[in-house]
């Protein structure tokens, strides 16, 4: 069932929620709605459930007009941050609850409900705890629970709100990956919210970057991380180390740390932002003739099979920079905490003077 | 949570909400008032001058001044031994202080009179010491006694079981005695609760009908208490002077009100602080 | 002492405290209630149940009982009615029906007795509008129940409403998302949380209510056999000097209460670690 969104507009007294919003989704996909809290997302997504009414636009399933229609009959699973299970009902009961809710005529027996729920639970891994009541369950277990209840009654949308948001890390980090396994199985329209960057990147086929009430770019993750459309889109995804300079035609300069690039994006008195990702950089013990940034070594981490570097310029202005290498680049430095290092630059995006992304550079 | 009514049907709850309040609320206490002013201020302050109306304010007062300092301690005590200690029957003292709420009071007199009496062992000794337990002061004292304590404890337990005892311990680690760490630690996170407890308990003493009437005796200028009087002065037909000492009554129960609602809100202040306080030490 | 102790503590004034409690439990509380105990123990099994089953005593059972549950009724529709009102909607007044709501609890039961009296007499202001329709009120059952039902309302409305406050709007959402009818999210989603609640304190009404003497009193016309309730019969059985009918009596009324007082109890603390967790 594809989802079109049109130009949905949503005011909570002044404040302006949701701003000309224009969404599709594709059948079968699943999108994560990305941003900080504030950017409309959740709202959002309530407006396509039906648990919120847009004061201007429309939503479409499948090129059929619900805007108006009641949230009970647009036939969508819904995944609450909280969970929001019946606390007096035990599991099962609480997975059939959707089942029991349908109208005489179109229930189905008894024993086909019981089915139903033996299937699901055994597809969410807690079929040994149907008796139970949710308060006796954990937080990874409850939220299974409300996505099998979501899924009793074969939506052709499941929306999640943040579904691991209130999980401890570990938890949150298994969860995403049984999601994107689950969806993998049951390919239903999903459209989930979240504010965590890895997870919209590691879970979604799309990502819909949003702020402020307005759709930044909707994009697969990798063209999201790699071809952001806009300086939110950059800033929001992963770190930026801001390197502030002046250019002169043919090098960017700031203290005695110089680069040597070509681009027209400087302004007018010759000041020019560049940004550098942490991991499109090299270091090494030497400068080179078109990369010089001396850096002193600060604290190290190590996380898996990366080393994030803090580092401190040397005789230049700039905040403290963070480059991650790999483990055996690493190793194959052989520097020490305090040593002086130079940073090589193999990608930079330069900032045009109106805040906005300009193109491209390599240092060469 | 408060959301403003949208649908007619919300308001016809509403407006069959205040229906009920104005018919079972209401209307009898303004009646009270009516009633007793029926005659004109002048029959009020005349009734409210009356010997018997003097004398039955005074033994309420007296009643109410000794039974609520008793409870106020005991009241305490029980809470903090339930709260502050982990033994075998703990539960089982908490559950007997509700014993009095659940009771009838015409019961609860009964009681008093068969154990207390003056053909029992006890009623017997004091007797011979010349002091008479029922059928004067001292039985409706205790009687009152009985029916108010479960009051302060029943604020108190659960406040206290959530504030936790640290604050204490912090306190005896660096040296202070029990008493000290109860007067100084203790009692100032409790406060607003005990002044809550002393408030229920007086308006309760102050108006407990059933069980007093049963031990009193009913002996006019001697044993009669404000409701008694109440009772009392119905029978003689003398229905304005019933209405003006229930309208005293009633007065007081109304400034009952306003303190219970001031002091409710303080001490759901202290709980959520208290809880703030715990959840904080949980998380790193 | 080790023997009653589960867990060593640091904060002294143990003995002192538990002994005090226990002395004060046991002076005011326990003794007098065993002392009853042990009158009616005193008493032939065929005094016992001569008093019991006279048939005053029990014309009196059937009147409490009755009045009593007509009463908690009235109260669990009513006391719902407030405490949803109150907890959901905001609406002027709100404040001052939530403090008017323990109106019950603060009135000398006395003060209850009369005015309610009077306020369903005959010629009262509310009476009056019953007479028109041809119901008496004031001594009648009825006006047993009314009074009954006034001094019990504050249990319900205090039962429920933590527990309308406690839930949360996206149950009732999730109900919706599955289908569910407003009316089906009342009763199988609100309602069904509310239960425990509302049937404990229903039946803490019922128990006050069994007990409650000043207030029905004035109103009931106390005529034995048709508005004489089982409190004012133990009261009249003393005035005779019947100590032992009085005691017998009384007992009944002391075992139901407290029967019903560990009873929900019981029924609570199951049902809290079940929903709750702990």
């Amino acid at each position: 069932m594809s989802i079109r969104v049109e130009q949905i507009q949503k005011r909570f007294g002044d404040f302006t929620a949701l701003d000309d919003i224009n969404l599709d989704v594709q059948e079968g996909q699943l999108v994560g709605l990305l941003g900080p809290s504030g950017s409309g997302k959740t709202t959002l997504l309530r407006i396509i459930a039906g648990l919120e009414k847009a004061d201007q636009g429309k939503v479409l399933f499948h090129g059929k007009d619900v805007t108006n229609l009641d949230v009970r009959k647009r036939k969508v699973g819904f995944v609450f941050q909280q969970y929001a299970l019946f606390r007096h009902l035990t599991v099962a009961d609480n997975v059939t609850f959707g089942l029991r809710m349908l109208p005489r005529k179109e229930r189905p027996a008894r024993s086909a409900i019981r089915q139903r729920v033996n299937e699901l639970l055994d597809l969410v891994q807690l079929g040994h705890l149907a008796g139970r009541y949710p308060a006796q369950l954990s937080g990874g277990q409850k939220q299974r629970v409300a996505l099998a209840r979501a899924l009793a009654l074969k939506p052709d949308v499941l929306l999640l709100d943040e579904p691991f948001g209130a999980l401890d890390a570990k938890v949150r980090k298994e969860l995403r990956r049984w999601l994107r396994h689950l969806h993998e199985q049951i390919s239903v329209t999903s459209i989930f919210v979240t504010h965590d960057q890895e997870e919209a990147m590691e879970v979604s086929d799309q990502v819909v970057v949003m702020s402020q009430g307005r759709i930044e770019q909707m994009a697969s993750p990798l063209t999201v991380y790699e071809q952001p459309a806009s300086r939110f889109v950059f800033d929001f995804l992963g770190h930026i180390n801001a390197l502030k300079g002046h250019y002169d035609g043919r090098s960017w300069q700031a203290g005695n740390a110089q680069l040597r690039l070509t681009t027209e994006g400087a302004c007018p008195d010759g000041e020019l932002t560049l940004y550098l990702r942490p991991h499109e950089a090299d270091l090494s013990k030497t400068p080179s003739d078109s990369a010089n940034l001396p850096v002193k070594l600060g604290a190290r981490s190590v996380f898996g099979g990366t080393v994030t570097l803090e580092l401190e310029a040397l005789g230049w202005p700039a905040e403290v920079m963070e480059v991650e290498l790999s483990r055996d680049a690493w190793q194959a430095l052989n520097a020490q905490p305090g040593d002086t290092l130079f940073v090589h630059p193999r990608q930079l995006q330069t900032v045009t003077c109106d805040g906005n992304l300009g193109p491209r550079v390599t240092p060469a | 949570m408060h959301e403003r009514p949208r649908h007619w049907n919300q308001w016809l709850l509403i407006m069959a909400a205040f229906a009920a309040v104005a018919i079972l609320l209401v209307m009898p206490l303004a009646l009270i008032f009516t009633e007793a002013f029926s005659q004109g201020w002048a029959m009020v302050q005349q009734n409210l001058t009356n010997p018997d109306m003097l004398g039955a304010i005074k033994l309420t007062l007296i009643v109410a001044l000794i039974t609520v300092p008793v409870n106020l301690l005991f009241g305490i005590l029980l809470a903090w031994c339930v709260t502050r200690y982990e033994f075998r029957g703990r539960k089982l003292l908490s559950t007997l202080i509700d014993i009095p709420f659940a009771m009838s009071p015409v019961v609860a007199g009964l009681c008093y009179l068969v154990v207390y009496g003056a053909q029992s062992v006890v009623g017997n000794w004091f007797s011979g010491m010349g002091v008479q337990l029922m059928f004067a002061l001292p039985g409706m004292v205790m009687v009152t006694v009985f029916v108010t304590c479960p009051y302060v404890a029943r604020v108190l337990i659960p406040l206290m079981e959530s504030q936790g005892q640290h604050e204490e311990e912090a306190a005896i680690i660096l040296g202070a005695s029990g008493w000290q760490a109860f007067w100084y630690v203790t009692l100032p996170k409790i406060r607003w609760a005990l002044l809550y407890g002393v408030v229920l308990t007086n308006a309760r003493a102050v108006g407990e009908f059933g069980a007093v009437s049963v031990v009193s005796g009913l002996i006019r200028g001697q044993t009669l208490t404000l409701p008694l009087l109440v009772q009392m002065w119905n029978q003689d037909y003398n229905t304005v002077g019933a209405f003006t000492a229930a309208g005293l009554l009633a007065a007081m129960a109304l400034v009952t009100l306003l303190l219970k609602t001031v002091l409710e809100w303080a001490t759901q202040h202290n709980t959520d602080n208290a809880t703030e306080q715990k959840t904080e030490q949980d998380t790193p | 002492m080790p023997l009653l102790r589960t867990q060593h503590s640091v904060l002294p004034g143990f003995t002192l405290s538990f002994a005090l409690s226990v002395l004060f439990i046991c002076l005011v509380i326990l003794v007098p209630l065993s002392g009853l105990a042990i009158h009616v123990s005193q008493m032939s099994w065929a005094q016992y149940w001569g008093v019991i089953t006279d048939p005053r005593s029990l014309a009196s059972f059937r009147v409490t009982l009755l009045a009593a549950a007509g009463a908690s009724g009235i109260n669990a529709v009513v006391g719902l009615l407030l405490a949803w009102v109150i907890t959901r909607y905001r609406f002027p007044g709100r404040r001052l029906m939530d403090a008017l709501v323990d109106l019950p609890f603060a009135l000398p039961t006395a003060v209850a007795g009369l005015t309610l009296s009077a306020l369903f007499a005959a010629n009262g202001w509310l009476g009056q509008w019953f007479e028109a329709i041809g119901i008496s009120v004031a001594y009648t059952p009825l006006g047993i129940m009314i009074a009954m039902s006034f001094t019990s309302l504050p249990f319900v409305v205090r039962a429920v409403q933590p527990v309308l406050e406690d839930l949360t709007p996206d149950v009732e959402e999730a109900a919706a998302t599955l289908g569910a009818t407003p009316m089906a999210t009342f009763t199988r989603v609100i309602l069904a949380q509310l239960m425990p609640a509302l049937l404990t304190g229903t039946a803490l009404a019922f128990t006050r209510s069994l007990g409650e003497y000043g207030a029905v009193i004035f109103i009931a016309g106390n005529m034995p056999f048709e508005t004489e309730i089982l409190s004012l019969l133990v009261n009249i059985r003393l005035d005779e000097f019947d100590y032992a009918a009085a005691s017998a009596l009384a007992s009944v009324i002391l075992i139901a209460s407290l029967v019903l007082l560990f009873g929900i109890q019981l029924v609570q603390s199951r049902l809290t670690r079940r929903w709750k967790g702990h």
